[in-house]
């Protein structure tokens, strides 16, 4: 009798026992390999058979120079490329070469499709990736050229472009050295459109001997069987070759090193926007965002690659000179220049060829000339440079305000309070849980008397049956399925959702009208700002667990020629519509999905990592990737997302946390709590130190931000980027300059020392000793848990801001310290770019200041170099003084006073000595005006 | 805007007098405040250390003790005397001072930002001071009149229960001395009926084994079909309820097993089991019956004889356990037991044996309770022996939590289901501030985590109430909760 009952519990139990266990690995079953992806096995399979035949393969692509058609000045090659079938019949496919104004080579392979009839479906290959990514359509530039049968040469500035027609290869020459040769393997293919039975077809003209036809019309992964695949084989792929080159960065999201890896014998870098739970360190799997350009660095020159296309995308790496450091000298010597080259394959599910090919003198400039394209990271609102502090979730107003006052008692300084999804009624976004969140504008409200502000996350999928999501049916604006004639419906969070398609420009003015100033959901607060999560988009019951390929977007697009591309059309309306809600107030997004051109926007963070130690030294490499690239707003979750951290990991994590450009706490559900003051004594104290460490350098990171929203810089810079002669560092990720501080967290357990490498002959100083440490190469320094690794380059002037307030709007009008460290010829340099840190005044009207400081000549003097010190805000800066002045490498014996001359006036300055260093006592300069202070006595 | 007050506000009449006003000195420390005849001054707490007088407030940290800037933000660790006139002054952080915060809350008279900036209220806040004192007084004073009750109450529980305790060892003392006397009376023996009565003794021990063991049985199995009952509701709700083709083949595999099991429990019947109990009660039934017959056909010989016999007694005591035992088992309330008087025979004597043991038994085990409850920490006076158990529910966000003094704390959700986040553990009081904080532990377990608990804050109240519940990690739960027994005249604002 029992025996019945007994096997229903063991049944049961089972049951529950078979339930994720929340500690795992990624959940590989649910991604693709290049293997089970169609189009990346038969570009794969394309490789290595066009390998083997080696020299004798005969290129099908060529062009007839009789057909191009020239435009010197404007910049512009236009014609035909011919694919040859096998009868010898040709696809014509019209390209276009271009030179950008910035001096870099833009190619354009199209096809005209041609016999494809469908109402849902747009049947032009998409070609508007660009339209996203770039601020505007570049400007061209005139260029110089030679015409024979077989060859095109394009001369601009110090380069060539060598266009070999006969076989399609295009080799750029700077400075008369070969940096890229694009497809330099044959590796072009195009697969264009055939019918299956045209494919399938006896003798086949559509397929050559080297193509393979695997899942040309159908996917048998277990999760994409359904995929209609309209348009059968489609994809694009091409090869590039870096000449001279041995280290590639680049191409995120991905849990790697900086310098990435050869992929011969393993999976290629994927770049498809996913939402991966649970990821893995040290992995090629694809990640929550795309960003398809790479760098490649030597000490004469970079290049880079951009591939504009916004489908399922793999990219293969090949390093020719892997070995050749265990080679003889001499052979080094001899073959050097030949052998050191980076070998890059890559394939997309479909859409055009669009490249834009970018050779420099530097990495930075690399950088720069990317970010003039698609647009540099935007200066953030001052306060979302502060400390974030997140957690799934703050349950209730009670509980978010109480966090809140424990910062203050605890005198830790943060900025913003973070809701995740919980706060929603039943996760319909714009809706409160009224039980748990009676009136959120009273505790909006609450937080702003301190400067706080509060993040509140608004996801892409909306419930069905209520308000919003009817709405979106009803507007015709969600994401269709397949047919068009239907609004998809998936599951997310919320249970049955829609997805709002802000492809579609409808969307906007429905998006504005949910953030609007008054509304239900965020009433007229100025502290609200917004987290988009989920991005990617993550749909829970969707292949790969995102949306069907096969759904359609606005335009008849399919989703898989705009998959990567969607999380930024996302970020960005939300964006729009917080710039809708209060035009004088910068709006603060994470986004967790990103592509190209998402840094205008937005931040991003490296999603749900895990609170171990291999995450939080993974953490370096995946921000300065990011960085490199142009998205400098980046961070991770501090002290790792899923899981409980040791005391030491969280303090650890908070002392490297500090450094990234975007700083969040933020926790798991199931996880404990562990706000700085949780841990106790004497990490709590610890952890105090880091996070008023963070708001005393938010001088410098402003300054980095701006200097970074003109030129591209990183602002957790790679030594490559300072110091791109020398090799040694160019696969350096675990240390980094943050302006002229060069900092190594401690990333393992039980550490009490680091060996930091210094990558020139400059001078540093240990910043926790002053000590100085000259010489290239690595130095042991102390590390105990007490103190992070950090050296001051010298030559350098770094202003802070000392005073602990408890957020940094209460810090606008707090007094400047400034760290001068003279390098050996007594001379340094350092910038501050203050503005209202809030507004948009700075580029309307002027109002801001950017100030050089320099010593040198026995002098410290400060010029104001741009802005207008006479406006609004800037004239306000006439309370805001210097308070000190500490100089490290200085003359021995100080004066007893210093000349102080600011306008027509002039005073004295007293001047503390100290071991080691010593400080100009209250110089009594103000900010906004130019000074100038006399060492000599 | 700042820099009025960056420049120091000091007064100096003449060298050695004290200053009308330092920004951010308590008049009554003005006399720390003067500088030496070369018009130095040192630090306060750090004499080596002298500076000129007209550093102070200067807008620079000199001193380690931030005494040097009582009037400016520049010291990490300074404080700042707000005066609050009409009112009382406060001390404020240093980096509260010059902030552009008005921090009210402390400095009423706005005092520590810039003139201008935060106009003083220091006469509305002391109104409305005022107002929350008288609210929070009579709270106070009424709460600790109640509480004054539960005190009384609960001395005369302790009383009553030490009452008891002398009550039930003195009954305990009488079924001793009761039991020593049966064992010296003197018996006689009934021989005749020793081999029935040997028979039936066993019989009646195996059909107590069989009822008790049915019992449990039947009580474990209630409980599992009502765990199971949650589970298949568990089970039902994941199944309906998640994400279709979630891509999570753990989901997948148990929302489909589920229904696979759930089609195939419909088609399996459960007839025999009660089939199988009913044939053992009558098989039973009928045994008893038979002997019954047996020995009332042996205890006829007897009578006829016209002796009065043990059998004629125990005959009764056999039937009347019999209708015991199966009433038990039926469910049916207990009937009194028949007393018994006469003449003692040995099988009589070790029954009334038995029955003295049991009662001692029973006494011991009460007195043993009630002991234990007199050892109990019931908090301060005693106060939660007063409150006997008493439980309060409230609703707090989407569920009903209900909490009962010295028992269970329980989350209940819309239909009605039930979880338990734990029973009463211990009550501290907080030697400082006199709070009293009290622990639940031992709740039902967490999926995925460990068992539930809470900490429950308690706020004097008139009333019993929750006022709110948090959890602040999952399975750890935050109450607060308001009752007479945390009023306390200290207080009293």
């Amino acid at each position: 009798m029992l025996n019945r009952w007994c096997s229903i519990l063991v049944l049961v139990a089972l049951l529950f026992g078979l339930l994720p266990s929340p500690a795992g690995a990624v959940k590989s079953y649910l991604f693709k390999t290049c293997n089970d992806s169609g189009f990346c096995h038969r570009n794969r399979h394309f490789a290595s058979e066009v390998a083997k035949i080696g020299s004798d393969f005969e290129s099908r692509y060529s062009i007839n120079s009789q057909d191009l058609s020239i435009k010197k000045d404007k910049g512009l090659v236009e014609g035909s490329l011919l694919k040859r079938l096998n009868d010898g019949s040709h696809v014509s496919l019209p390209f276009q070469i271009s030179v950008l104004s910035d001096l870099n080579l833009r190619l354009k392979v199209n096809e005209e499709r041609t016999g494809f009839n469908s109402k849902a479906l747009n049947s032009k290959r998409y070609d508007e990736a660009s339209k996203w990514a770039f601020t505007q359509e570049p400007d061209l530039t005139t260029f110089d050229y030679s015409l024979s049968d077989d060859t095109l040469v394009l001369t601009y500035g110090e380069y060539q472009a060598i266009v070999n027609l006969t076989q399609f290869k295009i080799e750029i020459l700077y400075k008369g050295t070969l940096r890229i040769t694009m497809n330099d393997r044959n590796l072009l293919n195009m697969e264009h459109y055939r019918t299956k039975e045209q494919q399938e077809a006896e003798n086949s003209i559509h397929i050559a001997p080297e193509e393979s036809t695997y899942n040309a019309y159908s996917d048998s992964f277990k999760d994409s069987k359904k995929d209609k695949l309209p348009f059968g084989p489609e994809s694009v792929a091409l090869d590039f070759t870096f000449s001279g080159y041995k280290h590639v960065y680049g191409i995120p999201e991905h849990a790697d090193s900086l310098s990435l890896k050869d992929t011969t014998d393993s999976e290629p870098y994927r770049l498809f926007n996913v939402d991966i739970f649970e990821y893995e360190t040290q992995s090629k799997y694809p990640m929550y965002g795309s960003i398809p350009f790479m760098i490649a660095v030597s000490p004469e020159s970079s290049a880079g690659i951009f591939w504009i296309n916004s489908a399922d995308t793999y990219v293969d790496i090949r390093k020719e000179e892997s070995n050749i450091e265990e080679e003889t000298d001499q052979q080094v010597l001899s073959s050097k220049d030949n052998l050191e080259k980076v070998e890059t394959h890559w394939m997309s599910e479909n859409g055009i060829i669009d490249v834009v090919l970018i050779v420099k003198n530097n990495p930075q400039s690399v950088s720069q000339s990317y970010g003039k394209l698609t647009g540099f990271t935007t200066l953030p609102n001052m306060f979302s440079l502060g400390y974030h502090q997140c957690r799934w979730n703050y349950n209730d107003e009670l509980d978010v305000l109480d966090i809140s006052s424990k910062f203050d008692e605890h005198q830790i300084p943060y900025d913003t309070i973070w809701l995740d999804i919980e706060y929603t009624d039943e996760k319909k976004y714009f809706t409160w849980k009224k039980e748990l969140f009676p009136d959120h504008d009273r505790m909006l409200a609450k937080l702003d008397e301190t400067g706080r502000n509060l993040v509140a996350i608004i996801d892409p999928h909306l419930k069905t049956h209520y308000e919003v999501s009817e709405q979106v049916e009803k507007l015709d604006v969600g994401i269709k399925n397949h047919n068009a004639d239907e609004i998809y419906k998936g599951h997310c969070w919320p249970g049955e959702s829609v997805w709002i398609d802000t492809l579609n420009p409808e969307s906007q003015p429905f998006w504005n009208k949910q953030f609007e100033n008054g509304s239900e959901f965020a009433g007229y607060a100025r502290n609200l700002h917004i987290w988009n999560d989920m991005n990617e988009p993550s749909v829970f019951n969707g292949p790969e667990t995102t949306s069907p390929k096969d759904n359609i977007h606005y335009g008849n697009w399919e989703h898989r020629s705009v998959h990567n591309l969607y999380g930024l059309t996302y970020h960005e309306a939300t964006y729009e519509a917080m710039i809708q809600r209060n035009p004088d107030i910068r709006p603060f997004i994470l986004t967790r999905s990103f592509y190209s051109g998402s840094q205008r926007t937005s931040a991003m963070w490296t999603g749900d990592n895990m609170a171990k130690w291999e995450y939080l030294k993974e953490s370096i490499p995946q921000i300065l990737t990011m960085n490199v690239v142009g998205f400098q707003f980046a961070g991770a979750d501090v002290a790792g997302f899923f899981g409980n951290p040791d005391k030491e990991l969280l303090t650890r994590w908070y002392q490297a946390g500090i450094w990234y450009p975007f700083f969040r706490g933020h926790a798991h559900i199931d996880s404990r709590r562990r706000e700085p003051w949780i841990a106790g004594e004497p990490y709590t104290s610890i952890m105090r130190d880091a996070l008023r460490f963070r708001y005393k350098l938010l001088p410098v990171l402003y300054t980095q931000f701006y200097q970074s929203s003109l030129d591209g810089s990183p602002i957790m810079r790679p030594l490559s980027y300072e110091t791109p002669e020398n090799t040694k560092t160019y696969s350096i990720d675990d240390q980094f300059f943050f302006d002229q501080l060069l900092v190594k967290p401690v990333t393992s357990p039980g550490q009490d020392k680091v060996s930091i490498y210094i990558p020139d002959s400059k001078p540093y100083y240990n910043l926790n000793t002053l000590e100085k440490i000259v010489g290239e190469g690595y130095h042991e320094i102390e590390a105990p848990l007490e103190s992070i690794p950090i050296l001051i380059k010298s030559g350098s002037v770094i202003p802070i801001k000392a005073r602990y307030r408890r957020s940094s709007r209460l810090m606008t009008f707090d007094p400047y310290t400034l760290f001068v460290t003279m390098d050996d010829s007594a001379k340094a340099k350092g910038y501050l770019y203050i503005d209202d840190g809030e507004s948009f005044n700075h580029s309307l009207d002027q109002d801001f200041v950017y100030i050089e400081f320099e010593a040198g000549d026995n002098e410290i003097k400060s010029s104001i170099i741009d802005g207008d010190a006479t406006k609004t805000f800037t004239s306000k800066l006439a309370d805001v003084k210097v308070e000190r002045i500490v100089l490290i490498g200085g003359p021995i014996v100080p004066p007893k006073t210093v000349d102080v001359v600011q306008g027509d006036k002039n005073w004295t300055a007293e001047v503390l000595p100290a071991d080691g260093f010593w400080t100009i006592r209250n110089p009594g300069v103000i900010i906004n005006q130019d000074w100038k202070i006399s060492l000599a006595s | 805007m700042v820099s009025s007050s960056l420049i120091a506000t000091v007064l100096i009449l003449s060298p050695l007098s004290i200053a009308t006003t330092i920004k951010g000195v308590a008049p009554a420390d003005l006399n720390l405040y003067v500088p030496d005849e070369n018009g130095t001054w040192s630090c306060l707490n750090h004499p080596e250390i002298v500076i000129s007088f007209d550093k102070i407030n200067d807008d620079y940290c000199d001193c380690p003790d931030g005494s040097d800037e009582p009037g400016t933000s520049a010291c990490i660790n300074g404080q700042f005397y707000c005066p609050n006139t009409g009112f009382k002054g406060a001390y404020i952080d240093s980096h509260k001072v010059n902030d552009g915060v008005c921090d009210y809350e402390i400095c009423c008279d706005g005092s520590d930002e810039p003139e201008g900036k935060c106009p003083n209220k220091c006469a509305e806040l002391s109104e409305a001071w005022q107002k929350k004192r008288d609210e929070v007084n009579f709270k106070i004073e009424k709460g600790v009149q109640l509480r004054y009750k539960l005190v009384k109450k609960a001395k005369q529980l302790r009383l009553q229960l030490n009452r008891q305790v002398k009550d039930l060892h003195s009954r305990i003392q009488s079924i001793e001395e009761e039991l020593s006397d049966l064992r010296s009376r003197e018996t006689y023996k009934d021989d005749r009926t020793l081999d029935s009565v040997k028979k039936l003794s066993e019989l009646d021990n195996q059909f107590n084994e069989l009822n008790g063991r049915i019992t449990s049985k039947l009580k474990q199995l209630n409980e599992k079909q009502s765990r199971l009952n949650d589970l298949e509701k568990i089970l039902k709700k994941m199944s309906e309820d998640y994400n279709h083709n979630f891509n999570d083949p753990a989901v997948k595999l148990a929302a489909q097993s589920f229904q696979d099991y759930s089609e195939n429990k419909a088609s399996e019947s459960s007839d025999d089991d009660d089939d199988s109990i009913q044939k053992l009660v009558t098989d039973l039934k009928n045994k008893l019956n038979q002997i019954e017959l047996e020995i009332s056909n042996e205890v006829s010989i007897l009578t006829s004889n016209g002796i009065p016999t043990a059998a004629n007694r125990y005959m009764d005591i056999i039937k009347a356990m019999a209708e015991s035992a199966l009433d038990s088992f039926l469910g049916v309330q207990s009937r009194k037991p028949k007393k018994n008087t006469g003449a003692i025979s040995s099988t009589e004597a070790n029954q009334l044996i038995d029955k003295l043991n049991k009662e001692l038994k029973s006494n011991q085990k009460k007195l043993s309770s009630v002991e234990k409850e007199l050892e109990k920490d019931y908090g301060p006076d005693d106060l939660l022996l007063a409150l006997e158990k008493r439980c309060m529910l409230n609703k707090i966000g989407d569920y009903d939590y209900k909490l009962c003094f010295d028992g269970k704390a329980e989350q209940i959700n819309d239909g009605g289901m039930s979880t338990n986040i734990g029973s009463f553990d211990r009550i501290e009081v907080n030697q400082e501030t006199g709070k009293l904080t009290m622990y639940y532990e031992r709740g039902s377990k967490c999926w995925n985590g460990p068992t539930r608990k809470a900490v429950v804050e308690v706020e004097c109240g008139i009333e019993d109430r929750i006022i709110s519940v948090t959890e602040p990690e999952k399975c750890e739960y935050n109450f607060r909760i308001e009752s007479v027994i945390a009023c306390s005249d200290k207080d009293l604002l």
